[in-house]
């Protein structure tokens, strides 16, 4: 049985360098890298995706991203595959939001102390100057 | 020194804990990370606000003469 899957992330008109930036962490996990117009297919599924994480997989060729109206849709046939659709979803809204919150401290003036990887996710301690 | 700790969850929800702040300061740091969260597509959804006692402190300045 395979699993052509379109899962939606929450954020919307996203930074598309920052976004890139995410996929590039989670590319780097999967050993791959991102490519720029991709054509992911799937079981009886394929759709062109302006960024995708070419993955050799049983019934697919990679995780892709599709933007539409602002909205981030990832697509992958995701039988076999090292991480599900729901999953790779959570890894990039994860990793944009991580990126995101360093940018904004940055444009802040604060500054970022420490960053680690904890049970419930990634801690981020940062300094205010009120 | 002000700082604030910041949880990005599995899930992308993010919390964050304000220490060392006096009096409403904490929620104008954070109000300001939330603003410029929103220009990056991200928008902090479900907000639940939980006041710590420092809250409800009032900053004391104090100004000594310097006798010349």
């Amino acid at each position: 049985m395979s699993h052509w899957t379109v899962c939606k992330l929450k954020i919307k008109n996203p930074n598309m360098e920052l976004l890139k930036t995410a996929l590039q962490v989670i590319a780097q996990k999967l050993g791959s890298e991102v490519v720029e117009n991709y054509e992911v297919i799937g079981y009886r599924h394929r759709a062109k995706c302006p960024l995708a994480i070419p993955v050799k997989l049983p019934y697919g060729n990679g995780y892709g991203i599709i933007i539409e109206n602002g909205e981030i849709r990832v697509v992958v046939d995701d039988h076999g595959a090292p991480l599900t659709a729901e999953e790779f979803v959570q890894e990039l809204t994860q990793a944009y939001t991580s990126l995101a919150i360093a940018q904004s401290v940055q444009q802040l003036g604060w500054n970022v102390t420490n960053v680690q990887e904890v049970r419930e996710g990634v801690l981020m301690e940062v300094e205010v100057y009120a | 020194m002000p700082r604030i700790r910041i949880l990005i969850g599995k899930d992308g929800k993010v919390t964050i804990d304000a220490e060392g702040f006096v009096g409403p300061k904490c929620l104008e740091a954070t109000r300001q990370l939330e603003e410029l969260l929103s220009e990056y597509g991200i928008r902090l959804n479900n907000k639940q606000v939980h006041l710590k006692p420092e809250y409800h402190q009032v900053e004391v300045r104090t100004h000594e003469r310097v006798k010349a």
